[in-house]
């Protein structure tokens, strides 16, 4: 055991034992969950003894890392709870600690603030028995989540409209999607659904969340409108998405229509 | 009423609408960094837009919890590029964040994680804060955290630690009072020594807040009113140090506005006494 670690080695020890799904405690104690990621397995520079702890009951050296270990996931937990209210309520509060203790082990953050921590938690509930059980919750986690990027993206401004230049070939002419709207796939129909209502409806389609200054807004898109504007959003040209919306059968006045429509409400414009 | 007093509060997204409306008789508001950087795909979203429209009634002070500039990991120099962003746009009073570290191996616990008081630990942070100073285009200001980990290994005391720092790198100290009674009594020191061990001249900022004190150990809860004892403290400090600005801050389980400002109404008295008697001695 080495008594005088270098900071990489203290460091190294105390991430390893204060993330640790077992906790402080049990994690000092040598106990071991099989399957965890590599980052769990304990270094081989233990820096337990260089802490300095009091013979008191509660003041001793684990009590003294479980302030920090507790704090972890507590701090974490409720940054999701406040990002995903509507799900946290749908799990309830022993599925959705599982939920939140699944994602820290798969996606733990990377990021100095934590509004980057929940960028996937409908992938990690996809993974869960919990969203193998309740589907709807995915899609109910997507729009949550759309919506907390919606009021952290931005600033919000005035786009340019879609007048064609002099010359320009409006063929060739790239659109851009918003940074205050997103696009998000759905399968069920989860915009004002609760959990003490009955189970919501399929619905197959595309929700475009959307904000302008405080307000945010969500609006289903019919399914050839909803293929041309998430065309748009991967950088397709206007050519290309007219001849998308020709495929899906759109009339010319439909797609005038549509992409009015969207530039009115700021989710297009000029790039 | 002294002029170089200057006190406030700890701006919280409960506040922002009341305190648009009818802008209260404080000197700024200090935010935290990283509720206005946003996503990593960058922008600060409408948070930023509501702190510019603070920013045009008072004053407002940046401070951060997460450069990690204690870590053994490197600088995120995407971290310290958003800040600068954000730091050019609201035009703050200061830029602070913690003597601490918040991750390691790329993980980010968000947690102001304690170091060891060691030369080592200090060679380490020196450069990191001056390359920070200089990315940001300004001086930080740095604080102490509480911490409930202390280790058998550190070599100097904290006030040691901060004061050399502060030495070697320019950079200010944000002596958070309540930090240093809570520190103190979780590894048993007496506060006062924490104080009288700092350099004065280093001291350009005050922080108070509450604790909880139910249980074997401090915690830094930000969930109360300061205690008599921070109170007590407090004073010791800005007869110290004299009067700096000075900060409540009151993050859990936030009181009506009123009680935030009766806090920095107190701890305005005790700056004004210390302010008062430099003038009169002055005179």
């Amino acid at each position: 055991m080495q008594s005088s670690p270098s900071l990489a080695d203290l460091q190294r020890w105390m991430r390893w034992v204060l993330t640790n799904p077992l906790g402080a405690d049990r994690a000092t104690g040598g106990e071991q969950l099989p399957g965890l990621p590599e980052r769990f397995v304990e270094p081989e520079a233990r820096a337990l003894a260089c802490i300095a702890g009091d013979p008191v009951h509660g003041r001793g050296v684990v009590d003294r890392l479980s302030v920090y270990a507790s704090g972890y996931f507590s701090r974490l937990h409720e940054a999701l709870e406040l990002e995903y209210p509507r799900l946290a309520a749908a799990l309830g509060a022993e599925e959705f600690r599982d939920l939140v203790a699944a994602h820290l082990l798969s996606a733990p953050s990377s990021s100095p603030s934590l509004a980057d921590l929940g960028e996937d938690l409908a992938g990690t509930l996809r993974a869960c028995p919990a969203g193998t059980r309740w589907p709807w919750l995915v899609d109910l986690a997507a729009l949550e989540r759309a919506t907390a990027e919606v009021w952290l993206s931005g600033p919000s401004g005035p786009r340019g409209g879609l007048t064609l230049g002099e010359g320009e070939d409006p063929g060739l002419l790239r659109l851009a999607f918003s940074a205050l709207a997103r696009l998000v796939r759905m399968s069920w129909d989860v915009v004002d659904w609760r959990p003490e209502q009955a189970l919501p409806a399929p619905r197959q389609g595309r929700l475009v969340v959307w904000r302008v200054e405080a307000t945010t807004g969500v609006e289903w898109l019919d399914h050839a409108p909803g293929e041309v504007l998430d065309a748009l959003s991967r950088g397709a040209h206007l050519g290309e998405l007219c001849e998308l919306a020709a495929t899906l059968g759109m009339s010319s006045e439909h797609v005038g229509t549509a992409f009015g429509h969207w530039a009115e409400r700021g989710w297009v414009g000029r790039g | 009423m002294s002029t170089d007093v200057q006190v406030g509060v700890g701006l919280r997204p409960p506040h922002y609408a009341g305190v648009l409306e009818d802008p209260p008789a404080l000197d700024f508001f200090e935010v935290i960094s990283e509720n206005f950087l946003g996503l990593r795909t960058g922008g600060g979203g409408r948070p930023v837009e509501v702190l510019e429209r603070v920013r045009a009634l008072r004053p407002v002070r940046l401070h951060g919890v997460s450069m990690n500039l204690g870590s053994v990991d490197p600088l995120s120099e995407h971290y310290l590029a958003r800040l600068r962003v954000l730091a050019d746009r609201i035009d703050p009073e200061c830029v602070s964040d913690h003597v601490c570290w918040t991750g390691e191996g790329g993980e980010n616990l968000h947690d102001l994680l304690p170091l060891p008081w060691t030369e080592e630990a200090l060679d380490h942070l020196v450069p990191r804060v001056h390359h920070a100073q200089e990315r940001l285009g300004r001086r930080l200001v740095l604080e102490n955290p509480s911490s409930y980990v202390g280790y058998l290994h550190s070599t100097m005391t904290e006030w040691e630690f901060l004061g050399e720092l502060a030495r070697r790198t320019g950079a200010g100290l944000l002596l958070d009072v309540n930090n240093v009674f809570v520190t103190a009594r979780n590894h048993g020191f007496a506060p006062v020594w924490y104080l009288d061990g700092l350099p004065d001249a280093a001291v350009a900022q005050f922080h108070l807040s509450g604790h909880d004190d139910s249980g074997p150990l401090r915690i830094d809860t930000h969930d109360r009113r300061v205690c008599r004892e921070v109170w007590e403290l407090f004073r010791h400090a800005v007869r110290r140090f004299g009067p700096r600005p000075t900060l409540v801050e009151w993050d859990d389980r936030l009181p009506p506005f009123p009680v935030l400002l009766e806090e920095a109404s107190r701890a305005r008295a005790i700056l004004e006494e210390s302010s008062d008697a430099v003038l009169a001695l002055a005179g």
